[in-house]
């Protein structure tokens, strides 16, 4: 690696490892989905009936699996994993990545050294994805693989090298194991590779095999992880038909979009929000492109189609109105920007293509003008998005961020201020659950639950393998008959909300209530944390 | 030779020691590196002694022994494939091939150009002899400098009778080697280099198309090498790459072959297993070394070798001669299960000085020259039978295979199936684009049958090996239509 990416690199890492440390060790506050992930990595490797099918299909693998080196060492620390540090350690990676992502394409651009700089900052200093890089989430590795192949495909624009294709296609096939919105991304991408190349070339065949080079790594992505899906759990796309994917959410706890003007609106102001400049930057970053017949910003289409795939998806009511889905969009504004600056300089590269281009070199007067300006629109984003980003309505998941940043600043109502602590406070109760039965020196498999509220539980107890969980490949003659196999305690949650698919109250709808006859109620916990459910632990009649 | 009591004239006496030279030299001189004697004894029972291990262990330890043999078969796959992605992406830098621009090549004077010998071996093929005629016309090199032989048996009447009908003496010299067996190229080779003048020798068979450059490249070339480069190899590539699918197939693997994998062996300064023509060697280094062995199936693959062990290197040179690729599967399986056979037969006889070679080599060097040369058929050869244990496990999952796998072969085991499938159907893919045969899209997509016919003609070949060593199989030429 040469210096200057390496030293950016490094530095967003450790900005963003500090940012996590701080939110996990500081206030405890953590993203339940990261979380959850965790808990799924570390019932592959620590319970007790470790394999790889564990970490689960619901989500597409690779956040999971990036954290299994980590995860592995929980054993012997704890911390790792009950705090989610494991997972922040990954997108910290990631986010850095992106970052060294955003400021290549600016040097390749051969920027002004200043406005380079400040692309970078600005990006890698936004609040969203300051967050995104220090809380585990998936979408820093998304953002980093979406970006890093917009910039391989704006660099094919000009070499015709064979390795930008490539890389693009790989970092789209990444990105599809990361989150399925890569879909779009890589889709998009395969169509604009093949109009181009049919545009150098006016042949069919040549425009279908760089669509090919740039697709077969989505298709392989896709088609392993759908077989590997059929072959563990009987369905290949788990998401869409699994009781625990997003659609049974949502049909379990609502929150769906009702479709309509409404919908799009609320898409459109959290992309606004997100990048307020956006809408100027782009038709600006058009106008310019056109009279330059400069081919190079097309690229940024893959990131663009994500969001468009994210409204929709609203739209349609298959998703959940959080901000996170739009935040494609603040790279999507400093790339747009970096676009806007002239092209000066050349792309080195390995093995120029057929048919690769000298880079015409712009020359247009009033250039620092138009650069600063850009600079300024997305910088001016910034403060934007951080108010926002405190707004309930506007961001569901990040607005508790007030109470721990800036608890002194703005004026909350009591109630806000009160949910605000209450979903910093989310996972404690569990914690406190897995210390209790930690401290009860049970052996292997005396506990029963789902995982579905109970991950918090796997990946803070110091003892996972006490644990009979649903990835557990005799989960379901266990729970037929707990005491017959040495369970001494059954973890439940009531019949409501996502609870509805808890294993234990499908097999025994009345557990919750009465103990359904397999044991006695030994306490009952509040739970501290916003929207988690009551526990109740039975028990077991011997 | 008709029985006489003349004494032999001086013409008849050269011919008769040049004969035995071409077909006993290499044994006499050195008979460790000639494949007349296919195993040495120590090599065989070695080897009797492995498989006698392997059988008494699956007798008395079944599972242990079949988890061993997987895993170390599973091991082997990975680090083969680990090393093709090495070399590919070596090949790929634009910079890895040897580049000599047409005006550079045309901008040598005359009396600099080294003088040039160009050996053309035929047998029972008439019908290539007009192609030839066009082809040795094209090239553009001084015809002071220039011999060009062809090299036909002095009983195939047909071909000499066609050459002579279209006239072909006015651009080369029709050289008969007297009929004696083994009826090898490398034997026809051998015995023309004791008629050979130039200073550079090389090969084409009789219906290619050379770059007309080629000889003009290759003497700039080595003019600028280092004078440790002994051998160029010129690409090859096909004409009639749109005729067929299996056609389309071999297109993209000489493709991927000779302008990626080549190149990259040639930057990690590995043996050079070269192809059957347009290798250009100096002409004193190919005699020194012992030339061809007659008795290897493919020879060509054993000089490469034979070059890199006596310590001298291939470069490889971007200059394209087209040929036929072999329309007809029986013939391609012909032809490839030879081609495997030899690669077996160089890995054996230049495994009998291990030492020696792994000295002059190196580890790194000696670790490919048997992934390329031992690796290729046995891996093609393995592949059926993952293939078949793979498909009985997806119809019934037999617990045999789940015992046999546990999950620490099994996982690896996963990611060859997948990921390197995936990544060798790329690599055509690649290959095809950077080639300009962007048609051949489809033919990529549907490469893995072409895999099955390599693993039958590796099977075919291996067999052949111990069955019957130095039988050639002929390849028909001039099918294309």
């Amino acid at each position: 690696m040469r210096t200057r990416p390496a030293i950016v690199f490094l530095s967003f890492t450790a900005l963003y490892i500090a940012a996590g440390l701080y939110l996990a060790l500081g206030p405890g506050y953590l993203q339940g989905d990261s979380l959850s992930r965790v808990a799924d990595t570390r019932a592959a490797l620590l319970s007790r009936d470790p394999h790889l099918a564990a970490i689960g299909f619901i989500f597409t693998p690779l956040t999971a699996l990036a954290q299994f080196p980590l995860v592995a060492l929980s054993d012997w620390f704890p911390a790792l994993t009950r705090w989610g540090l494991t997972a922040v350690a990954v997108s910290a990676l990631a986010m850095a990545g992106a970052v060294v992502q955003i400021h290549s394409i600016a040097r390749e651009r051969a920027c002004p050294a200043w406005f380079t700089w400040g692309v970078t900052l600005v990006f890698g200093l936004h609040p969203m994805i300051v967050y995104y890089g220090a809380n585990g989430m998936s979408e820093a590795l998304f953002v980093f693989l979406v970006v890093w192949s917009v910039r391989r495909l704006a660099r094919w624009m000009s070499t015709d090298d064979v390795h930008d294709l490539m890389v693009a296609g790989f970092a789209l096939g990444l990105a599809y194991l990361a989150r399925y919105d890569a879909l779009a991304a890589s889709g998009t991408a395969t169509l604009l590779v093949a109009a181009v190349s049919y545009r150098r070339t006016r042949k069919t065949e040549t425009a279908i095999l760089d669509g090919v080079v740039v697709a077969a790594p989505t298709a392989l992505a896709f088609l392993a992880w759908s077989a590997t899906s059929w072959l563990v759990t009987g369905s290949a796309l788990a998401q869409f038909s699994s009781r625990y994917g997003n659609a049974a959410i949502l049909e379990q706890s609502g929150g769906g979009s009702t479709g309509g003007l409404s919908a799009i609106a609320f898409s459109l102001a959290e992309i606004v929000v997100l990048a307020p400049a956006l809408g100027v930057v782009l038709v600006w970053c058009a106008v310019l492109s056109v009279r330059r017949r400069d081919p190079e910003p097309l690229a940024v289409l893959a990131l663009a189609a994500v969001l468009v795939f994210a409204v929709l998806a609203y739209l349609r009511g298959m998703t959940f109105p959080f901000l996170r889905f739009y935040i494609s969009a603040v790279p999507l504004v400093a790339v747009l920007a970096v676009f806007c600056v002239p092209r000066g300089g050349w792309m080195t590269t390995r093995r120029p293509g057929p048919h690769a281009v000298s880079r015409p070199q712009d020359v247009l007067g009033r250039s620092r003008a138009l650069t600063g300006t850009a600079l300024l629109l997305v910088v001016a984003g910034v403060p934007v998005s951080g108010v926002a980003m405190s707004s309930p309505t506007l961001s569901r998941e990040q607005h508790s961020l007030h109470a721990v940043v800036l608890p002194e600043v703005g004026d909350r109502s009591p109630e806000l201020r009160l949910r605000q602590e209450a979903i910093v406070a989310s996972f404690d109760t569990e914690r406190r659950i897995a210390d209790y039965l930690d401290s009860l020196g049970l052996p292997e498999g005396a506990v029963i639950m789902d995982t579905v509220h109970g991950f918090p539980i796997i990946a803070s107890t110091a003892r996972p393998e006490q644990f009979v969980i649903p990835s557990d490949r005799d989960f379901v003659e266990v729970l037929n008959d707990p005491a017959a196999h040495g369970v001494q305690f059954l973890l439940t949650v009531p019949a409501e909300g996502r609870g509805v698919s808890d294993a234990l109250n499908l097999r025994y709808p009345t557990v919750h209530e009465n103990g359904a006859e397999l044991g006695a109620l030994e306490f009952e916990v509040i739970n501290s944390g916003d929207d988690r459910p009551t526990w109740r632990l039975w028990r077991v009649f011997s | 030779m008709p029985p006489t009591d003349l004494p032999p004239t001086p013409e008849e006496a050269r011919s008769a020691a040049a004969l035995h030279d071409a077909v006993h030299g290499l044994f006499e001189r050195d008979p460790l590196a000639s494949a007349a004697v296919p195993f040495m004894p120590w090599q065989k029972w070695t080897g009797l002694a492995a498989l006698a291990v392997v059988v008494l262990a699956l007798v008395l330890v079944t599972t242990p022994t079949l988890i061993a043999l997987t895993a170390v078969s599973t091991f082997v796959y990975l680090i083969t494939l680990a090393d093709r992605l090495l070399l590919l992406s070596r090949g790929l830098a634009r910079d890895s091939i040897l580049h000599v621009e047409d005006d550079r090549a045309r901008a040598v004077g005359d009396e600099e150009l080294p003088t040039y010998t160009v050996l053309v071996p035929a047998y029972n093929e008439p019908e290539v002899i007009a192609d030839l005629i066009d082809a040795v016309s094209s090239i553009d090199y001084p015809a002071d400098k220039l011999e060009v032989l062809l090299l036909l048996e002095a009983d195939d009447d047909v071909t000499i009778d066609a050459a002579e009908a279209a006239g072909l003496g006015q651009v080369c010299q029709i050289l008969r080697i007297p009929p004696a067996d083994p009826r090898t190229k490398p034997k026809a080779c051998n015995y023309s280099l004791h008629y050979a003048t130039g200073e550079i020798v090389t090969i084409f068979d009789a219906e290619d198309r050379p770059d007309p450059l080629q000889l003009r490249r290759v003497a700039v070339a080595f003019a600028e090498l280092d004078d440790d480069v002994a051998c160029v190899q010129a690409k090859l590539a096909f004409h009639n790459g749109s005729q067929n699918l299996l056609t389309a197939w071999f297109t993209a693997d000489y493709a991927l072959w000779f302008n990626f994998l080549l190149p990259g062996l040639m930057k990690s300064s590995s043996p050079i297993p070269l192809g059957g023509t347009s290798n250009h060697i100096k002409a004193d280094v190919l005699r020194d070394i012992g030339a061809w062995d007659p008795y290897n199936v493919t020879e060509d693959a054993d000089l490469g070798v034979r070059i890199a062990a006596r310590g001298h290197r291939t470069a490889v040179l971007d200059s394209t001669t087209l040929e036929e690729a072999n329309p007809d599967p029986i013939n391609w399986i012909r032809q490839r299960s030879r081609w495997y056979k030899g690669y077996l037969q160089t890995w054996l006889v230049h495994m009998r000085r291990p030492v020696q070679l792994w000295r002059t080599l190196g580890t790194v060097s000696m670790f490919r020259f048997t992934t390329l040369l031992a690796g290729t058929p046995v891996i093609a050869c393995l592949n059926m039978v993952f293939w078949l244990v793979t498909l009985s496990w997806i119809l019934g999952q037999p617990g045999v295979i789940e015992e046999v796998f546990p999950a620490y072969v099994y996982f690896p085991a996963l990611i060859c199936l997948v990921l390197g499938n995936a990544a060798i159907l790329y690599s055509n893919l690649i290959a095809c684009r950077e080639t300009g045969n962007s048609s051949l899209w489809w033919a990529c997509l549907t490469v893995p049958l072409y895999w099955v016919l390599m693993s039958i003609a590796a099977i075919k070949g291996t067999y052949q090996l111990f069955a019957n060593p130095s039988y050639w199989e002929k390849t028909v030429h001039g099918l294309a239509s």
